[in-house]
């Protein structure tokens, strides 16, 4: 589906908070579900809406799929084998995903509704680097999750999964 | 909408980022953070963490467990840690020839030990990491050797009836060490003599290509020239056999394609190969196309008429790569790369590798690719068109595009070859190049006899003499390159080169893409002495003891990328290599029926746990260093004890950092090495000599020699 007009066809998006976003088609259909919805209904020019996404995070999300305009579609195989292959982020996606906590999750979960497999890929990778080689204590700190254990319970985990430690 | 945080994300996504996690203390932090990621943990986090880590399926009900034996058996290995024993079969075999069951007397009458070829797998059923079917078969001179292995679920309830209603049930014989139901069979070649018919060649179908449930499939291929395969119904105790014709010429190689119906490729003699159909049950409809071999071998001597029958299939295409009468070598071996890429290693050749195209009707007229080894790329010298080097290539292994999926490499475009000029290679049919890496040991060249891979983790290769394996890491792309401990933290007891370590670092290496790093081989395996230190007292009287202190090493097999056994043939004798570390307080799953701990510590009880029969034998090894130092210090096991660890404390911390517990300096506690030859003469190489088996007659090339030296300055000049 390669793009042979000489000027860029323009697709409108309606966020969840009513914004509307004109986007060239190409870009937009980084994300599979705008692509598959473009198909089915065809351009008739009308807006689509995308309820699930606020306009903060569709320009972020608009911004990825800008800079990746040009990768590669993802086949379903080497989707699989490219995740196996690599836990490394380029460097414009790490600058990309330096943003706060709220937007990184904002980010993955647009990124999952909107089916852009490559941007969720790289949301989660990030997270899981904020997570490698923490403590729990840690983990709590950076995500800001509240200890809800009982020492005991906690005891109890750590010994059913001793060899899982570092040793 | 809430404010999304970590605990809010849907599992799907917890699942997705558990997948880029690197090591199991990740996944279980992250668990103790909260209830609700241990509640995602239990249920979601170790099956992605087993899928999106090591890339294996099918264990989803069994994930932690799984993560826990896989991550165990890459740190086992990491560290050197491994149980030896000779293996021999359990007191009662039964016969493939008559179904009586009886002692098994060794093969006989010859005047060296027998040659083995060794053929594994092991299938892990019904999800379970414990439960596991391994089959295992070689060659002993005209006899085969056939073990099925069963462990988990199954084994573990026959050993609990068995051993409540009576203990010492004869089925109870049948459980070795390891509380693993052993079952043992045993074929002879009818009217075959030793030395004369013996098994050159032996490979088993795989469970896919059985076509029966207790069907075991065994081809093999014999010096006097009996190509076979062996249907075999241990259930209903019937034995069918398929005889196909080579004109009685020397099987020396044979490969099984990976399809269900599969292709069999064999040397035959020198200078052939050939392609035959293994037709599944229903052989009769098709009829067999007439032999093609272009040149009949009127063998007048050969009374082994009698086993070629009329009934024998001949090959549905033959090919001669040697040229007779050229000084192209001969041939080595042929393996199967894909169902439809076939590779030969002949020599002495500057172009010992050849890979042809098979069609079901045979194979392509010229080969798709030849490779040629000689040094002028590695060496920098692009520009010197004259090849300077030729070398033979004995065996070629493909390596998988993923070693957990199994069932052969799929793409077939990269393998491993092992030369005469003792250097293991990795090929990419994709790549221009004539090799993407090369894994050398500076301390030895001995010829490469034999190669095995450890999932995509490590290479094992076999040699030609002192019963030597070497051992190098193999961090191609798509590998799991897996260290339970952060480099950082000094896993690796000796620094490696740079480009090496920056390699195993970094998961997006590809060897076809990066030529960057050609040129700079692989160093810094270890090599392991297959000979014993110690006499084992559990082995069998009557077997005549085999000369395994300066034998080739024929032959190697890994039957999984899961499985925890290395099995070695070397001259007479098989070696099994079970890698676990006998003071690890959380072993792997898969011992856990029968790990046994000292009620007041909760310490392994290691003898009676790992030697109960005393049969382990202990093993001497060094660590070959690279071209900025060599290693070759001499480290040995210490016998199986609670000794170990107070030994560990006796040890040098810098040198053994990073190794099991029952690595020692010989030198400590009047140890010496007890058979055969100093060790440092031994490192050395030892005297010159060729291995046997005919192959080591073409080492006339003698420039493999000092090559530690001059590195890689001046080659091809």
């Amino acid at each position: 589906m390669a793009a042979t007009a000489s000027e860029p066809k323009k697709v409108t998006l309606t966020t969840s908070d009513n914004a509307d976003i004109s986007v060239e088609r190409e870009v937009a259909e980084r994300s599979i579900l705008i692509k598959n919805l473009l198909e089915d209904i065809g351009d008739n020019g009308d807006a689509i809406p995308i309820p699930n996404v606020n306009e903060a995070v569709m320009k972020k999300v608009l911004e990825w799929c800008e800079q990746h305009r040009k990768d590669p579609p993802a086949s379903q195989d080497d989707d699989a084998d490219s995740r196996k292959k690599s836990t490394d982020i380029d460097e414009w996606d790490q600058k990309f995903m330096q943003v706060d906590q709220e937007m990184l999750f904002e980010i993955i979960l647009a990124a999952n509704y909107l089916d852009i497999k490559a941007l969720l890929d790289v949301g989660c990778k990030t997270v899981a680097n904020m997570i490698k080689g923490k403590s729990p204590d840690e983990i709590r700190k950076t995500f800001n999750i509240q200890n809800d254990f009982t020492p005991e319970e906690e005891d109890q985990i750590r010994r059913e999964n001793e060899w899982a430690e570092d040793r | 909408m809430a404010t999304p945080t970590l605990s809010h994300l849907p599992n799907e996504i917890l699942s997705l980022v558990s997948s880029y996690l690197e090591r199991p203390s990740d996944v279980l932090n992250l668990a103790l953070s909260s209830r609700r990621l241990h509640a995602y943990t239990k249920l979601d986090g170790w099956k992605a963490f087993l899928k999106g880590r090591f890339n294996i399926e099918g264990l989803d009900s069994d994930a932690k467990n799984s993560v826990h034996g896989i991550t165990t058996l890459y740190r086992n290995w990491d560290r050197k840690a491994f149980v030896a024993r000779r293996l021999s079969p359990g007191p009662k075999v039964r016969s493939l020839n008559t179904w009586n069951e009886g002692q098994w007397r060794g093969s006989r009458g010859q005047t060296m030990g027998y040659q083995p070829k060794i053929d594994s797998y092991e299938e892990i059923v019904g999800g379970c990491w414990s439960d596991r079917r391994e089959a295992l078969a070689w060659s002993a001179g005209t006899h085969i050797l056939f073990r099925t292995k069963e462990t988990g679920k199954k084994a573990q309830s026959i050993w609990e009836r068995k051993n409540e209603k009576d203990p010492g049930t004869e089925n109870l014989d049948k459980f070795d060490d390891f509380r693993a139901l052993n079952s043992w069979y045993t074929y002879q070649i009818p009217q075959s003599f030793e030395g004369r018919d013996d098994i050159t060649a032996l490979k088993l179908l795989r469970p896919h290509q059985k076509h029966g449930e207790d069907i075991v499939g065994i081809a093999f291929g014999s010096a006097s020239g009996l190509l076979s395969l062996l249907r075999v119904d241990t259930e209903g105790q019937t034995l069918s056999e398929q005889k196909y014709a080579t004109e009685g010429r020397v099987v020396g190689s044979l490969s099984i394609s990976s399809c269900a119906d599969p292709l069999m490729a064999t040397t035959l003699g020198d200078d052939t190969i050939a392609l035959y159909a293994l037709k599944s049950s229903d052989r009769t409809t098709e009829e067999p196309q007439h032999n093609v071999i272009p040149d009949p071998d009127p063998d007048p001597d050969s009374d082994s008429d009698v086993s070629i029958e009329e009934t024998a299939q001949g090959p549905i295409s033959t090919a001669t790569p040697i040229i007779p009468g050229t000084r192209n070598g001969r041939l080595w071996s042929t393996t199967f790369l894909s169902p439809s890429t076939l590779a030969i290693g002949l020599g002495l050749s500057y172009e010992p590798i050849q890979v042809y195209s098979v069609i079901p009707t045979g194979f392509s007229a010229e080969p798709l690719r030849k490779f040629s080894l000689d040094f002028k790329f590695w060496s920098g010298d692009r520009n010197n068109a004259q090849p300077t080097r030729s070398t033979s290539i004995y065996p070629i292994l493909p390596v998988p595009a993923d070693a957990q999926a199994g069932g052969g490499s799929e793409g077939g475009n990269v393998f491993l070859s092992g030369g005469h000029d003792g250097i293991v290679r990795l090929h990419d049919m994709r790549s221009p190049n004539d090799y993407e890496t090369i894994f050398w040991d500076v301390t030895n060249d001995s010829s490469i006899y034999s190669l095995a891979l450890q999932g995509l983790e490590r290479v094992v290769a076999g040699i030609s003499m002192h019963s030597m394996l070497k051992v190098f890491d193999l961090r191609v792309s798509g590998s799991h390159a897996y260290h339970h401990l952060p480099p950082a933290c000094g896993q690796n007891p000796k620094p490696k080169t740079t480009p090496a370590l920056k390699k195993s670092q970094d998961m997006t290496y590809n060897p076809t893409v990066d030529n960057a790093s050609r040129g700079t081989p692989n160093t810094g395996g270890w090599n392991l002495y297959l000979n014993p230190r110690n006499s084992a007292r559990g082995s069998h009287t009557n077997h005549r003891a085999p000369r395994i202190a300066d034998s080739p090493v024929y032959s190697l097999s890994i039957p999984s990328p899961t499985s925890p056994s290395l099995y070695c043939g070397i001259e007479g004798a098989i070696m099994h290599l079970h890698f676990l570390s006998i003071l690890d307080p959380h072993p792997d799953p898969l011992l856990s029926p029968i790990v046994r701990r000292f009620p007041d510590t909760q310490h392994v009880d290691v003898k009676s746990t790992y030697n109960p029969s005393d049969e382990v034998l202990n093993l001497g090894m060094y660590e070959q260093g690279n071209e900025d130092g060599l290693g070759m210090q001499l480290m040995v096991q210490d016998g199986i004890s609670m000794g170990v660890r107070k030994n560990v404390e006796l040890r040098d911390y810098a040198r053994f950092r990073g190794l099991d517990e029952r690595w020692k300096d010989p030198g400590a506690g009047a140890e010496r090495w007890s058979r055969g030859r100093e060790p440092e003469l031994a490192i050395r190489g030892g005297p010159q000599r060729g291995g046997r088996g005919g192959r080591g007659g073409g080492r006339t090339d003698r420039e493999g020699r000092g090559r530690g030296r001059t590195g890689r300055g001046n080659r091809g000049a």
